[in-house]
């Protein structure tokens, strides 16, 4: 069953989910994974990633239009038929519950570095996912006003000090372009699309949710373009500002970035630690986005409608404690790469395989 | 209602008994704000000394008062020295307000880049922290001056550093920068240099260090500084010219720096410097020129290009024949045109052989400060 | 959180019309009983006369619809409640949700007006008022305009506004009666800086100074870290001692509001505060971040506000003392999720900022220019949940 939405929601609230789910800690990453192949080219596989990740907007709007009464999980044996579509299903949960437990491993071993050393792990791992499993258990609408709510206090910061990186880049750092090629440019943007994971839950998903939905695609490109500014903005001043030596030394190329800048006669004088709390608030919001879509998903493929609170709370806690088994950081990384890999095809590959099976059959709900 | 407090008891009891208590009151932490840091004597690889501020001193109002302590302990990382110095302090160490590093001349010269890494890597560290090199002495020697201004040696050296846009005699850069220049260019850069006079009193902020392969391979004093930063720099530079009967000062404020390599039919590699300048005539002390004729002001604008012209020839000539470093980044000009014939080149060997053409076009806006 | 409403109505609605009510005397002037001092706008208060309050309202409605419901609340001794909003501008799911609200109430009798409140409110554990308590029939009306209803009490002389959003609550009369929009604007920006101030200013010190030292300017750091030197008490410590005498000296201000009051308060506060820092006891810093936190908190006007706000600020200092700056991210995070899920009889809390409309942000966020009424789609919601 899917959840029942009293209220309408005004198709302008896509945008504001979309920034919000989107931007997590891979903001201050990216940089790193993407010029470590494509070296002074990164931004070049941004601007390419950029045009792609727009035509994949408009290919999963395109999807969601077919069945615009139903979500991705309805219509998903429609299309794939009953044992592909098992398969692609379970396979998105395991996809979304490994993403789960690594973003939350990820997240608290960063805490430990920047702000609690002897905690034990557990707890502020336990306080994230008990907030995310509140959040969602009130429904979509919440998460909606939730997204609406800390737009203002994520996004704004974000653009504001990347804005302010801007002088301090020496574009010296930017030449030669293309110096090997076209090639490391194409596996850049393969790392510029993993960190879009959410988008395709958020656009396949709440589609029905909203009031509008034919008008839904002007807010998701303006939500995806102002990602795309974002990653772009950080990406140039990366490399403008501290050169691609030193991005491939730094663990996180956003916040070194920022450690660079020097206002004078700025009173504070460390201002990109305050970078810090938008940031808790983009994983917090990205990982309650995904949590809703694995218990949201799993409720309904089940049939478990009625015990969907008591499963938010147990996938929240068990992410918590999945994190346990890996065992230390070079596995994370290890599982990271196929996570990203995988990312392609769950994002992707298979929305774009299921509009092409759904344009040639002729399937759908209504003809567009 | 029960409820509600039975759960907000059972968190709190919760968050008390897994011993979260790991505050650390501001007023318990001793903050490192400069790391000075020298060769080893013994079989230890480095000497660090850090200076610790006193914030209690920092209200007194004796005149001389230090309001620092200064440690020392040897050891053969920066982590195993801040760990002998944390056995003398009775607060915790904490190098969240690291502002300068210092290294001395004979740990220049040898593995400092070591420690830098170190620094790096560091979490707590703020990326626009201050390199420095001390010519002639050991770095700890410099906390053991006075400061000239502030209560502590780091605030006047990051406020010194800071006029680096004003005084042309100084090379100043931030760390990562630093960093950055020497890994592009396989350790060659020019770091920020301090000397000491007046028997180790006085700081003296001024001149660059020079490096090649990650080691210190030579100084350049004021003059030559002055001269390297017409490529290198970007700020307010003054000239002064001895012309007809007197001195003349030209104050630099705006310019416009290019640099390009140029391949003749032969093939032979060659640069052409193209300097542009806006400025002011801040002093004429002569009787020569008369700068309400714009012939006299066109005559004294050759003269100065000459003399800045000579200048960054004599800088270029510093680096090509004196240390053979190409220190001022002419193979970075090159390699952003063309990668592959840079990589061609042994740049090493031929730098010191590559002719260089420089145009200066000095320009004089205004002149004198009253009519 | 929402409240679910019976169906079981045991107060049952009567229509009555202003000619039933309206006073032949003429209105006498009362002593207004007033909590707040304005520069601007009408000095007209409410007083504890049910017939004489519904009679100012009318005044202002001639020729309006203006239609009112009376309930008789309470089973041993009860009080007239009335509820009045404007048919052509209430949105009639929020009427009817107040009038079946209001017709369960069961109760012994009603004290106060805040005993019809804290009944029909949807979330009465929730520490933000839901309801606006009004005192002055001009915001009343402004109410009524905007398509908010008025309820009234016998023996109470206060207005429960509802809804009410948070905007509404930090709305004061000289926003809207003040000449330049510009200013006014200016000044409710201010008030929202105010209000994030008094919730988590000595929290955000507490974790500054006790836990990422690194946040601080460096030459600030020494300069706390100086002034603190030789206190005996840790920071945490400090920040709930001086934020406990400052709730004590404002509760004797309340107890004593008189001249003689506030030359004790300033005595005693000027003393304890004076003494404290001469005796290194307390800190100068931890007194600045105190008394701005105090400063910051009377800048709301709505008085049940205030109040939760001075909780909040403990919260977020409980929640930084144990677990530092991720602490202050979680208690945010927590806050803001909670003014999320709360609405006030139907509408979201938060709106119109979340959910977005635009057409609202003029004179919430900021003031415009309207020559006319302001009203907005805020309180025309599709349903009520």
């Amino acid at each position: 069953m899917r959840e029942h939405v009293k209220e309408t929601i005004d198709p302008k609230v896509i945008a504001s989910i979309l920034m919000v789910g989107i931007v997590e800690f891979e903001i201050f990453t990216i940089p790193r994974k993407i010029v470590e192949v494509a070296g002074r080219d990164a931004w070049l596989s941004v601007l390419l990633g950029g045009v792609i990740l727009f035509a994949v907007v408009f290919m999963l709007i395109a999807l969601a239009k077919r069945f615009p009464q139903r979500n991705m999980f309805e219509y998903a044996f429609d299309v794939w038929g009953k044992p592909l579509g098992w398969i692609i299903i379970i396979g998105t949960f395991l996809y979304w519950a490994v993403f789960l437990v690594m973003a939350l491993n990820e997240f608290s071993w960063i805490n430990q570095i920047l702000f609690l050393r002897n905690v034990p792990v557990i707890i502020p791992k336990l306080l994230m996912a008990l907030g995310a499993a509140a959040l969602i258990s009130y429904g979509f609408a919440v998460l909606a006003r939730f997204s609406q709510l800390m737009l203002f206090f994520m996004i704004i910061p974000f653009l504001g000090v990347f804005i302010l990186t801007l002088p301090n880049i020496y574009w010296g750092n930017f030449f030669p372009v293309l110096e090997n090629g076209f090639i490391p440019v194409l596996e850049g943007i393969i790392y510029f699309m993993s960190i879009f994971q959410c988008m395709t839950g958020i656009i396949l998903i709440f589609y029905p949710f909203f009031n509008r939905s034919a008008s839904l695609l002007k807010p998701a490109l303006f939500g995806m373009g102002v990602i795309f500014v974002l990653t772009m903005l950080e990406t140039v001043g990366a490399i403008g500002v501290l050169g691609i030596e030193n991005i491939n030394e730094s663990a996180w190329p956003g916040v070194d970035t920022i450690t660079v800048i020097e206002l004078p006669g700025f009173p504070v004088e460390r201002f990109e630690l305050w970078l810090t709390l938008p940031w808790i608030i983009g994983i917090f919001a990205t990982w309650a986005l995904t949590l809703y879509f694995l218990t949201y998903g799993f409720t309904q493929v089940f049939h478990l409608t009625a015990q969907r609170k008591a499963i938010i709370y147990m996938a929240a806690v068990g992410a918590c404690f999945f994190g346990y088994i890996i065992p230390n950081y070079s596995y994370v990384i290890m599982i990271r790469d196929i996570f990203s890999l995988s990312s392609i095809v769950f994002v992707f590959i298979l929305p774009a395989l299921a509009l092409l099976i759904c344009t040639l059959m002729k399937k759908g709900d209504s003809r567009v | 209602m029960k409820k509600v407090l039975l759960t907000v008891f059972a968190l709190f009891i919760m968050a008390l008994s897994t011993g979260c208590w790991e505050a650390v009151d501001i007023s318990n932490q001793a903050f490192v704000t400069t790391l000075a840091i020298d060769k080893g004597e013994g079989n230890k690889k480095f000497i660090v000394s850090t200076e610790i501020v006193k914030p209690g001193m920092l209200f007194e109002k004796e005149a001389d008062g230090k309001a620092y302590l200064m440690e020392s302990a040897e050891g053969d990382s920066i982590a195993e020295a801040l760990e002998h110095i944390q056995t003398r302090i009775p607060r915790l160490l904490s190098l969240s307000h690291l502002r300068v590093m210092l290294v001395g001349e004979a740990l220049a010269k040898d593995h400092f880049f070591d420690a830098i890494e170190f620094i790096q890597k560091y979490p707590e560290k703020a990326l626009r922290l201050r390199l420095m090199f001390i010519k002639d002495t050991e770095s700890r020697a410099v906390l053991a001056a006075r400061p000239a201004i502030g209560r502590y040696i780091a605030e006047d050296l990051v406020l010194m550093s800071r006029l680096e846009n004003k005084s042309a005699m100084m090379h100043t850069n931030k760390l990562i920068d630093f960093i950055g220049d020497m890994r592009s260019r396989g350790g060659q850069g020019m770091g920020t240099m301090l000397s000491l006079e007046e028997e180790g009193q006085k700081i003296i902020y001024k001149g660059t260090a020079v490096f090649d392969k990650y080691k210190l391979v030579g100084w350049l004093d004021g003059s030559e500084t002055k001269a390297a930063n017409w490529i290198v720099g970007d700020g307010y530079d003054t000239v002064l010219l001895n012309a007809g009967h007197g001195i003349y000062a030209y104050c630099v404020e705006d310019r416009n720096l290019s640099i390009k390599p140029v391949w003749n039919e032969q093939g032979a590699l060659s640069f052409t410097i193209r300097l542009k300048t806006d400025g002011i005539l801040v002093d004429e002390q002569g009787y020569d020129y008369d700068m309400r004729r714009p012939q006299h002001i066109a005559q004294v604008e050759k003269i100065f290009s000459e003399e800045v012209a000579a200048q960054i020839r004599s800088a270029v000539e510093k680096s090509q024949k004196e240390i053979g470093v190409d220190y001022l980044g002419l193979g970075e000009y090159l390699y952003r045109q063309d990668p592959q014939k840079f990589k061609a080149l042994d740049w090493e060997k031929v730098y010191p052989d590559i002719p260089v053409n420089v145009e200066v076009n000095c320009l004089i806006t205004r002149f004198g400060l009253s009519p | 959180m929402e409240k679910k409403t019976e169906n079981n109505s045991i107060n049952t609605a009567k229509e009555i019309s202003l000619e039933d009510v309206r006073l032949e005397v003429q209105v006498m002037e009362e002593a207004p009983s007033d909590d707040q001092q304005y520069t601007r706008g009408p000095k007209e208060r409410f007083s504890g006369n049910l017939n004489l309050n519904l009679t100012r309202l009318g005044e202002r409605f001639k020729g309006a619809e203006l239609k009112l419901e009376q309930f008789e609340v309470g089973s041993i001794a009860p009080k007239k409640v009335v509820l009045a909003y404007l048919k052509e501008r209430a949105n009639p799911e929020i009427v009817r949700e107040i009038r079946q609200r209001i017709s369960a109430i069961r109760a012994v009798t009603l004290l106060d007006i805040s005993f019809v409140e804290r009944n029909i409110e949807d979330s009465p554990l929730s520490p933000f008022p839901q309801a606006e308590v009004c005192q002055r029939p001009d915001g009343a009306e402004a109410a009524l305009f905007q398509g908010r209803t008025v309820i009234l009490c016998e023996g109470s002389p206060q207005a429960l506004l509802a809804p009410a959003t948070f905007f509404d609550l930090l709305d004061t009369p000289e926003d809207v009666y003040s000449r330049w929009f510009l200013a006014a604007s200016f000044f409710r920006i201010a008030r929202f800086i105010m209000f994030i101030f008094a919730v988590s200013l000595p929290g955000f010190y507490i974790a500054l100074t006790s836990f990422n030292t690194g946040f601080i300017p460096t030459h600030l750091a020494f300069l706390i870290a100086g002034s603190r030197e030789g206190t005996p008490f840790p920071v945490y410590f400090e920040a709930f001692l001086i934020m406990g005498v400052v709730e004590a000296v404002r509760m004797m201000m309340v107890r004593l509001p008189t001249q003689l009051g506030a030359t004790i308060a300033l005595f005693s506060g000027l003393a304890l505060i004076g003494t404290g820092i001469v005796a290194k006891i307390i800190s100068i810093p931890m007194v600045i971040i105190a008394t701005l936190t105090m400063i910051s908190s009377f800048a709301i006007a709505n008085n049940d506000l205030r109040e939760a706000v001075r909780l909040l600020q403990f919260f977020t200092m409980l929640m930084t003392s144990i677990f530092g700056l991720f602490g202050f991210a979680i208690a945010f995070i927590y806050i803001a999720i909670h003014m999320s899920v709360l609405k006030s009889f139907g509408i979201a809390y938060m709106s119109p900022l979340a959910p977005l409309e635009g057409s609202g942000l003029g004179h919430t966020i900021v003031r415009e220019n309207t020559e006319m009424m302001a009203q907005d789609e805020t309180y025309k919601p599709i349903t009520v949940e």
